[in-house]
């Protein structure tokens, strides 16, 4: 019989009865956090008291008994690699919920099918608008030159083009949404982000006091779970030693399959430090209102108003500029200085003319002497009179030189004030214009906007005026990065294995994200076939941050907003194109040369007077060929419409005029207000006097641009709005009698069908119609304007099934691996039940047992050897 | 062991089910409701591209069968009243063929050219009346306006003379007059001859004289000839060998115009010749004078101007009756010749309607042939224009018209075309060519019935073919696109079926636990 106390049987009891109780605290805590979610099933882990060791009075026969029960911990039942598993299906869930979801709205937006109401239900939208359009078309043939048919096609190709702009206005309405959706959701990553970390921290000081903290492990669990839909993550746990004695466990959270400048996975969370997850600063922009061509204007005015306030000369010498007299006053100086420097009385320009004047003089008297007999008594006087005359000269000549000399001197004096007058004239307009151009900076908005202070953290977006610093890509609007990893007391991290390296900035590129918030990116960014070289990363060193290659076949909402404004601009360009003749052909014309048509000929009012416009200046200028028709080379065609070729096989090139097209921009614009004003002014040539064609859809229905026509702006033309423009019914001219009357041809149509016949042409979509840079060279699209409509539709409805797909199967799977999870950590009703039935008998029998020591004892006492 | 599975797992796996139960039924309520197997292209990718290919073809083919009904309507009003003047021309010709014989009284022929011309005339009012609402069927492709007016006796078609080609040709030989062109069709220039003394006989008795006689004669001939003269007789020269101050007469060479040339001609063509002549005599005759009159063989050239796309030079139309006999003959040419083109052009009219025969443009924006229906009409197809090589009227109302003429000026007793023997027989002649011309005219424009009824028999097969077509179509669609009711209703029954089945399920699901049982 073991050696014990008399009353430690009643420990035993006792501690059976703790831990029976504790045990049914568990089991009560798990029934009623049934619902919580989250909540991980607790159980209370007890461990049998058993002595260790022999006592010093053992007796060898004793045997050890134990002494009872210790209800030591409190344990969570969690597999940790079913949370990864999970974590993983739930960023596979939301990566494609997120999608599906922009693709749902697109759909509602872009999607046809069953569309419509009425005679035209299931004919779709935009769809039955082209059909009814045609139809209209068909009544304005067989009605040819009817005003109300002509307003009957109007009508149509108005509501055609208001549901071009609805549908663009919709896309634009998702876009605006999406991005307030991503902007929230990196709200709630980050809110997500600080959460974990500080409950890290309070994880941390209850283990620092033995706590395991298993509710705040639920709550940071769920924290993990809501993250890894937004992006894929890395969870990982180690301990993290605290002092000689101590470790306590710390989780860090990564990027799944990132690698930072370090090379190893970008940290979200390292223990007590968390980063955030921010917005690329989308610096610098280029300057919105920075307009180069204004600025310089303006400069060009302020410097010519600077010349005309302070003229250089003025030409009359009773009204001398400040400039003229500066040098007057120059020129005097430097004449009283040269008339100093040399002076007639200088000793030594005296003693340079004595000089002079002897050696002139002995040579006189040698050439003297030459010539006269040495006899002759006449010989001094001629050798005086020589002499004399020699002195007379040399003086002469010296007076003579010393006036050059003063001369000299102050012509170039007069030469170096001109020029210090020039140039400090130029500074003065130099510094009007700088002046000038200051006041612009700081006036702002009409011109220019002052570049802001990089430094200035009220103002998010950095400007710049110089195109070669601005982010132009659309795409790099959405690239994010990870702050620095900071505690709660925002001290910055200092990276593992290093003695101070703090935390730094991670910038992330267009594909290290995976999840929800990836998706929105792409839906906001993603071009398909529209995308750039510098998109796809092709060529591009060092590779561009927003660079993907596969982004050709990526396609979010600017794909469909590019897609949509390519048919706008096609059946604009189509339509405008089908409705005008050259002007040269239409038109009369002043001809320099007759019978062949210059780019300087002039276009003839009814008066037989220049056709003349307004230029940007206010000039009047006269319409000239070369304002509305180009030249360009191509191949000449036989009668068969084949090429004609040269000797060599290749074809004979030939300048032809063709009017302007979407590809000269700016001039194209300006042909196209041009023509519309020869429309109402110009005298048209006889055989073309039923000309009423003209461009039929422009930018706005304020003018008749035709150029950078998108979805969005897509309009009837001013023109066509206002009647000067119809529809033409025939290009062919007219016939005409011997009495050169028109022969008329009420029912000509050849043009209204060649229209009609549009609506089936196979046309081809290159991706550059809309966007210049894009590296695609094969046509997006090739049919018809129906057909093109549905393609776009089809497009969206295929990617929109697979992800459906995909998202029905991510959520069959991440509901199967939920309820593994659950299956280990879930709270199940009949589990406690049994739990409670088995620790309340368990709480009675140790109650018992007290009982039976109790009488034990009694016996003991009160009945042993009484 | 199996999985333990704790309530929280069974009331996920329930919710799960339970919505997708519910999404189950909603669809499928969805399609009975609205009929449609899909209403997305996500729903069905293939299937709703292939509905919106069936759709266009089906709004394409109603717009085909549209243009079809009514270009079928216009041949049909074409095709009548073609009928009727088929049969307006086969009644004037027998009449023709009856009392146009040689051997026909006067009343006859004056009543037959009565009807050719009152036929003619209905005919052209025929045309003229056949009309599809506002539209004139006839008119080519100026569908607005009558496609034929009179102009005094002539006919025009949109105002341009049916009759066009008449004007001579002043360049073509044939034009040229008989006398002014020699054997071989050659213009011939001005003769070189010498006339013999105004008194000479033909011939004498006395020996002297016909010395002098045959003198002179020789003499003529060798002048002529450019050959040697002959020496003069011995005999005394006769007094009509004598001028008026009793010299002996000598020959001399002069100019002279081709023989048989009128002094003056109506034709224009024929006066340009007299007049040319006349001006080379003068040239000749006056050293001093340079003829100036051109060749009426040789067209104006540039001196008249650019000409128009017609070839109508710019001087051609300021011609009028002031003019010498070439500038009309030529400007009358030239009008004449731009009126035969404009009669190909309006005759070329056309019309392309659409009526689903695979309309395509080629790459330089014109119709491919054969992609699209010609509809138009012109009036002139069916009664022809223009003229024939014999210079007549290829216009079956011209024709007519030409031969009421004759006829009519019948002498009313004799019936004789005219009085004059030559003038009479031309008539008869002309007569008989356009009694012939009318007989193959009127097949010609039965012909064109025939073309016409064709045409209007093959829109009307297009229009069954196009409906047929059209329910085709709609077939597809309605096999794309609806749903076969009687399975979307099980479909729905059984989906509604789940969806109690899985109410259900859940009040057991949250009824009992062991919890229940325990006391």
């Amino acid at each position: 019989m073991a050696v014990i106390g008399t009353f430690s049987s009643f420990t035993t009891a006792r501690l059976g009865i703790y831990a029976s109780q504790a045990s049914l605290n568990v089991t009560g805590n798990n029934i009623a956090n049934i619902n919580t979610k989250g909540y991980t099933r607790q159980r209370m882990d007890l461990v049998s008291l058993y002595p260790s060791g022999a006592g010093k009075y053992a007796n060898m026969f004793d045997r050890n008994i134990g002494y009872g029960v210790l209800a030591q911990t409190r344990t969570q039942l969690r597999d940790p690699f079913l949370d990864i598993r999970y974590r993983n299906e739930n960023t596979n869930l939301e990566a494609s919920a997120e999608k599906l979801d922009g693709l749902y709205q697109l759909s509602h937006i872009l999607d046809e099918v069953g569309k419509g109401t009425g005679k035209e239900e299931g004919y779709g939208v935009i769809q039955a608008r082209l059909k009814t359009f045609i139809e209209a078309l068909q009544n304005l043939k067989v009605n040819v030159g009817s005003q109300e048919h002509d307003a009957l096609v109007r009508g149509e190709a108005e509501a055609l083009v208001k549901f071009f702009n609805t549908t663009a206005n919709g896309l634009q309405d998702v876009y605006d949404g999406k991005v307030k959706d991503f902007t929230e959701s990196l709200t709630a990553v980050n809110k997500l982000l600080t959460d974990i970390r500080d409950l890290n921290e309070h994880i941390r000081t209850q283990a620092l006091y033995g706590d395991n903290a298993l509710e705040l492990r639920d709550q940071r669990n769920l924290a993990l779970d809501a993250l890894s839909g937004y992006m894929k993550i890395n969870v990982e746990y180690s301990m993290e030693r605290i002092d000689q004695f101590t470790e306590v466990e710390k989780i860090t959270v990564t990027l799944a399959g990132s690698k930072g400048p370090d090379g190893k996975p970008i940290k979200l969370i390292d223990g007590i430090y968390g980063g955030q997850i921010n917005l690329q600063p989308n610096e610098p922009a280029m300057n919105p209102n920075y307009d180069p061509v204004a600025i310089n204007k303006e400069k060009e005015k302020a410097k010519q108003d600077a010349e005309a306030a302070d003229p250089l000369k003025s030409g009359d010498p009773a009204n001398p500029t400040k400039w003229e007299t500066q040098v007057a006053q120059k020129v005097a100086a430097a004449q009283a200085q040269a008339e100093i420097d040399h002076d007639k009385d200088d000793p030594d320009w005296i003693q340079e003319v004595a000089d002079r004047v002897a050696a002139a003089e002995a040579e006189a008297e040698e050439a003297v002497k030459k010539v006269t007999d040495p006899n002759d008594p006449d010989l001094q006087t001629k050798i005086d009179e020589a002499k004399a005359k020699a002195k007379a000269e040399t003086e002469a000549a010296a007076e003579q030189e010393r006036l050059d000399l003063i001369k000299a001197d102050v012509a170039a004096a007069e030469k170096a004030a001109w020029k210090d007058a020039a140039a400090e004239r130029q500074e003065l307009i130099d510094n009007a214009v700088k002046v000038k151009e200051d006041e612009l900076i700081e006036a702002g908005g009409k011109y220019i906007k002052k570049p802001v202070d990089p430094n200035d953290p009220n103002e998010p977006v950095k400007y710049t005026n110089d195109i070669n610093e601005a982010k132009t890509y659309e795409n790099e609007k959405f690239l994010l990065q990870v702050e620095p990893l900071k505690d709660r007391r925002d001290r910055l991290m200092i990276e593992a294995n290093t003695v101070s390296k703090k935390s730094e900035v991670v910038e992330l590129n267009d594909t290290v994200l995976y999840g929800s918030l990836q998706s929105m990116r792409e839906m906001l960014t993603e071009e398909g076939e529209y995308a750039s070289k510098e998109d796809l990363n092709k060529d591009q060193d060092p590779p561009r941050l927003s660079g993907d290659p596969d982004a050709s076949t990526k396609r979010g909402i600017p794909y469909y907003q590019k897609a949509l404004d390519s048919l706008a601009k096609k059946f604009a360009e189509e339509f405008n194109q089908a409705n005008q003749l050259p002007a040269t052909t239409v038109y009369q014309m002043n001809q320099a040369v007759p019978g062949t048509i210059t780019g300087a000929d002039t276009f003839l009012n009814a008066d037989g007077d220049p056709v003349q416009y307004k230029d940007e200046d206010g000039n009047l200028k006269d319409i000239t060929v070369d304002d509305v028709t180009k030249v360009i080379q191509q191949p000449k065609l036989d009668e068969n419409g084949k090429p004609v070729l040269d000797a060599n096989g290749d074809p004979v090139m030939e300048e032809v005029r063709v009017p302007y097209d979407m590809a000269d921009g700016d001039q194209y614009e300006k042909a196209s207000e041009l023509l519309t004003l020869l429309a109402k002014e110009g005298k048209k040539d006889p055989l073309y006097e039923f000309y009423d064609g003209g461009v039929l859809f422009s930018t706005s229905g304020n003018n008749n641009n035709p150029d950078g026509i998108t979805a969005k702006n897509i309009s009837i033309s001013n023109g066509w709005a206002n009647n000067v423009v119809h529809i033409l019914n025939d290009k062919r001219p007219d016939e005409y009698t011997n009495d050169g009357e028109v022969i008329p041809g009420s029912s000509r149509n050849e043009n209204i069908q060649h229209m009609i016949t549009l609506f089936d042409k196979k046309l081809e979509y290159a991706a550059t119609d809309v966007q210049a840079d894009s590296a695609a060279t094969d046509p997006i699209f090739k049919g018809s304007f129906r057909e093109v409509y549905t393609a776009i539709g089809t497009t969206l409805g295929d990617d929109e099934s697979v992800t459906i797909g995909k998202v029905e199967n991510y959520s069959v799977l991440t509901l199967d691996l939920e309820n593994q999870r659950q299956s280990v950590s879930g709270v199940d009703l009949n589990d406690e039940a049994t739990n409670m039935m088995q620790f309340s008998k368990s709480y009675s029998a140790a109650c018992r047992l007290l009982t039976t020591i109790d009488s034990m004892l009694d016996k003991l006492i009160n009945g042993t050897a009484v | 062991m199996g999985m333990r599975v704790t309530t929280g797992m069974a009331m996920n796996t329930y919710r799960y089910n339970l919505q997708l139960s519910t999404s189950n039924k909603t669809n499928s309520m969805n399609k009975v409701l609205s009929h449609r197997q899909f209403d997305s292209f996500s729903a069905n990718p293939s299937s709703a591209l292939q509905a919106w290919r069936v759709r266009r073809a089906m709004a394409d083919n109603a717009s085909y069968q549209k243009n079809n009904n009514d270009t079928y309507s216009r041949f049909s009003i074409a095709s009548a009243t073609m009928g009727l003047i088929k049969t307006e021309l086969e009644k004037a010709g027998t009449e023709a063929d009856i009392r146009g014989s040689s051997d026909s009284t006067a009343s006859a022929r004056i009543e037959l050219g009565k009807i050719l011309k009152d036929t003619g005339d209905s005919v052209i009012q025929a045309m003229n009346s056949a009309k599809y609402g506002d539209h004139f069927v006839f008119s080519g492709d100026d569908e607005m306006n009558a496609p034929f007016s009179w102009d005094g006796d002539k006919l025009l078609y949109r105002g341009v003379n049916v009759n066009a080609g008449l004007v001579a040709n002043p360049a073509d030989p044939k034009n040229i007059p008989s006398w002014a062109k020699d054997e071989d069709g050659n213009v011939v220039g001005l003769r070189q001859e010498a006339d013999l003394p105004a008194g000479m006989p033909e011939s004498s008795e006395d020996a002297g004289e016909q010395a002098w006689i045959d003198y002179y004669k020789a003499d003529k001939a060798a002048l002529e000839d450019g050959t040697a003269r002959p020496t003069i007789p011995a005999a005394p020269a006769p007094d009509w060998a004598k001028d008026e101050n009793g010299n002996q007469i000598t020959l001399e060479l002069e100019n002279k115009v081709p023989e048989g040339m009128p002094t003056s001609s109506t034709n224009d063509v024929e006066q340009a010749w007299i007049d040319y002549f006349t001006d080379q005599k003068k040239a000749a005759d006056d050293p001093n004078y340079t003829a100036v009159y051109p060749k009426p063989s040789d067209p104006p050239g540039a001196a008249w101007g650019e000409p128009d796309k017609y070839g109508v030079p710019e001087k051609a139309k300021d011609v009028d009756e002031t003019h010498d006999a070439y500038n009309r003959a030529w400007a009358a040419y030239y009008l004449d010749q731009a009126d035969v083109q404009r009669l190909e052009k309006l005759n070329g009219a056309y019309e392309n309607v659409d009526l689903g025969m695979g309309l395509q443009e080629d790459e330089n924006g014109k119709l491919i042939d054969g992609t699209a229906f010609d509809r138009s009409l012109p009036g002139i197809q069916m009664l022809g224009y223009g003229i024939d090589q014999d210079g007549d009227p290829k216009n079956i109302v011209m024709i007519m018209r030409r031969l009421g003429e004759i006829f009519s000026g019948c002498d009313s007793e004799t019936g004789v075309f005219s009085k004059n023997e030559e003038e009479n027989k031309a008539l008869r002649e002309e007569a008989d060519r356009l009694m012939n011309k009318l007989k193959d005219a009127t097949n010609n424009t039965n012909r064109a019935y025939t073309d016409i009824d064709t045409k209007a028999h093959y829109l009307k097969e297009n229009q069954s073919r196009l409906k047929m077509q059209g329910d085709y179509l709609q077939e597809e669609r309605a096999n794309l696109e609806d749903v076969d009711l009687a399975d979307a209703i099980t479909e729905f029954s059984w989906d509604y079926y789940c969806y109690s089945a899985a109410l259900k399920v859940g009040t057991q699901l949250l009824s009992q636990s062991l919890i229940d049982y325990m006391n």
